[in-house]
């Protein structure tokens, strides 16, 4: 096997290459820190690359292994965190040069989780500025744009754009990103990988840079189904210093990989497909959709009227809740900011308190017809992006007769599950014109082990995951 | 709700916010808040776009181009989403 087969290894792969001693921790940090350095010129996954502190910490878990003391699949597997998960030593700048040289004194509760582990943090993923949109124009980003494996001159997505073009390229063995109206989803989709937003609280958020404290979830982005029940099981589960944590039972994710769908029931909202879709990503959706049906599955058309409030309700609710968070930042150090950001974050400052509580009570109505629907089916499908990957630097883009902003179509069918907060997750299903296309798979509340086993149902009856781009 | 942003009530209101109203930013940030906050309560028909605010109606209309008004909606009898937390102490009596 030589170097690029052995970095695009599914984590699950790796981990019994490494509990066999057939292969030893810093051969394989070296391996992806080659490969970094290879890609990065073309991709800008990385704002910091640790490759001292990887080798160091590889050099303990090979002896840590040696000496009979495996601690589980990812000893020793490389990983990167986007850059606004707090981690100790180790600069977090939530993509702005403002913070180019904040260093935390302490581990978000995610990495340390994934440190004890045994996981070994290589770098810092790139982001867009504090998280906030997706936007794809020329000077947003301060650490430049992050590109797309499967072609460099489009873009990752975002705003968990480094970890996913990382992950996608086989620069690391997994990422964690956050998702506040599709950050994890939105670069998994546009990168061919698998992202999940579990359930609101499923996972600390302790340590995770809020941009919104209602909206926000940090969630694994790896190539595999199967890796990113392993990441869960690393990470998932209560957090006292938490106060949106949800303190109940974590399951092991693993064993809901039945590779089994049959009398799963999948709705397919109507409403899906009454906004704007790519003919192309709507033709290949469908046919992941019968697939599923083929394997045991029923289909069912349900509907969800409002679904069409979703944008104002989440627009009101990030607005404020982002203002909120960086009302200090943008008063004293606005002008370091690029300016349609700087200004979202000042607008929310002028959103009044009853528009913000009405977003709250629609959010409320929101919900339940969502709910609702869990009564007639077990999971909710549809496309995870309208679109695939377009050109870094154009932000619109037009669908039949409507021209429409690129984040906008992005965020379309994911950030209405961050208003629920139900657990959401991407997996390629297909390719249009040779860029990855991705299938949207919703559970309800707490039970991602259901998504997680459609997902790796379809997964295993398909080839899309093996496909790599060559880069 | 505000109606309409007059510059005597942004200037107030940005000032209360802790901006500071001396910044040249501060003639962007009206224009776009005159652009944006009629849009988010769907009210974007009383919204007058000027000549020199055009690009960043442009800019709204293509980032929220769906939205629909939360005050179609009845909210009579909904609380609000969000987290109330009961008073810490005894509870048995």
């Amino acid at each position: 096997m030589n170097s690029t087969e052995l970095c695009f290894l599914s984590v699950s792969r790796l981990a019994k290459l490494i509990e066999g001693k057939d292969i030893s921790p810093v051969d394989l940090v070296t391996a992806y820190l080659a490969r970094i350095e290879l890609l990065e010129p073309r991709l800008n996954s990385f704002i910091t690359v640790l490759s001292e502190q990887a080798l160091d910490e590889a050099r303990k878990a090979e002896k840590e292994i040696a000496a009979g003391r495996y601690r589980g699949p990812l000893h020793g597997i490389p990983m990167t965190a986007k850059d606004l998960f707090l981690s100790k030593g180790v600069r977090t700048t939530l993509g702005t040069r403002i913070y180019d040289t904040r260093v935390p004194d302490e581990d978000s509760t995610l990495i340390a989780r994934l440190k004890e582990a045994g996981a070994i943090l290589i770098g810092k993923a790139n982001l867009n500025p504090l998280a906030y949109g997706e936007i794809a124009e020329e000077g947003h980003f301060d650490y430049g744009h992050m590109h797309n494996p499967w072609d460099p001159s489009l873009v990752s997505g975002g705003s968990s754009g480094g970890s996913g073009s990382a992950t996608a390229a086989g620069e690391v063995g997994f990422a964690l990103g956050s998702d506040t109206g599709g950050s994890v989803r939105i670069p998994c989709a546009l990168c061919g990988i698998v992202g999940l937003k579990p359930t609101y609280g499923r996972l600390s958020r302790r340590g995770m840079t809020t941009l919104s404290w209602s909206l926000d979830s940090p969630g694994p982005m790896t190539r595999t189904v199967e890796d990113n029940a392993l990441v869960m099981n690393a990470i998932a589960g209560f957090d006292p210093k938490d106060a949106s944590s949800a303190d109940m039972p974590v399951p092991d994710y693993t064993k809901a990989l039945t590779g089994d769908v049959k009398g799963l029931r999948i709705g397919m909202p109507k409403e899906f497909f009454e906004v704007p879709v790519d003919p192309t990503v709507k033709e290949t959706v469908l046919r992941a959709i019968e697939e599923m049906r083929a394997l045991g599955a029923t289909v069912h058309e349900v509907t969800w009227p409002l679904y069409h409030y979703y944008e104002s309700i989440s627009t009101i609710l990030l607005l404020v809740e982002g203002a909120a968070a960086y009302r200090e930042l943008v008063c004293t150090k606005g002008s370091g900011l690029y300016e349609p950001l700087r200004m979202r974050l000042e607008a929310g400052l002028f959103v009044s308190a009853a528009d913000y509580i009405q977003a709250q009570q629609s959010r409320v109505l929101f919900n339940r017809q969502c709910n609702e629907l869990f009564t007639k089916v077990d999971l909710l499908v549809g496309p995870s992006t309208p679109i695939t990957a377009t050109k870094i630097g154009s932000s619109d883009i037009t669908i039949g007769d409507t021209v429409m902003g690129v984040t906008a179509l992005h965020t379309q069918y994911l950030s209405p599950f961050n208003i629920t907060g139900l657990p959401s997750l991407t997996l390629p299903c297909g390719f249009s014109a040779g860029l990855p296309v991705g299938l949207q798979i919703v559970g309800r509340a707490f039970d991602e082990q259901t998504v997680l086993r459609a997902a790796h149902a379809y997964e295993k009856a398909t080839d899309w995951h093996l496909r790599r781009p060559s880069l | 709700m505000v109606e309409e942003l007059d510059r005597q009530s942004f200037h107030f209101l940005a000032l209360a916010a802790g901006l500071d109203i001396d910044d040249p930013h501060m003639e962007r940030l009206y224009a776009y808040l005159k652009e944006l906050l009629p849009k988010i309560r769907g009210e974007e028909e009383k919204s007058r776009a000027s000549s020199s605010e055009k690009d960043l109606h442009t800019f709204i209309q293509r980032y929220m181009p769906k939205l629909r008004r939360i005050s179609e909606l009845d909210l009579a009898g909904i609380d609000p989403a969000m987290v109330f937390q009961p008073p810490s102490g005894r509870r048995d009596e």
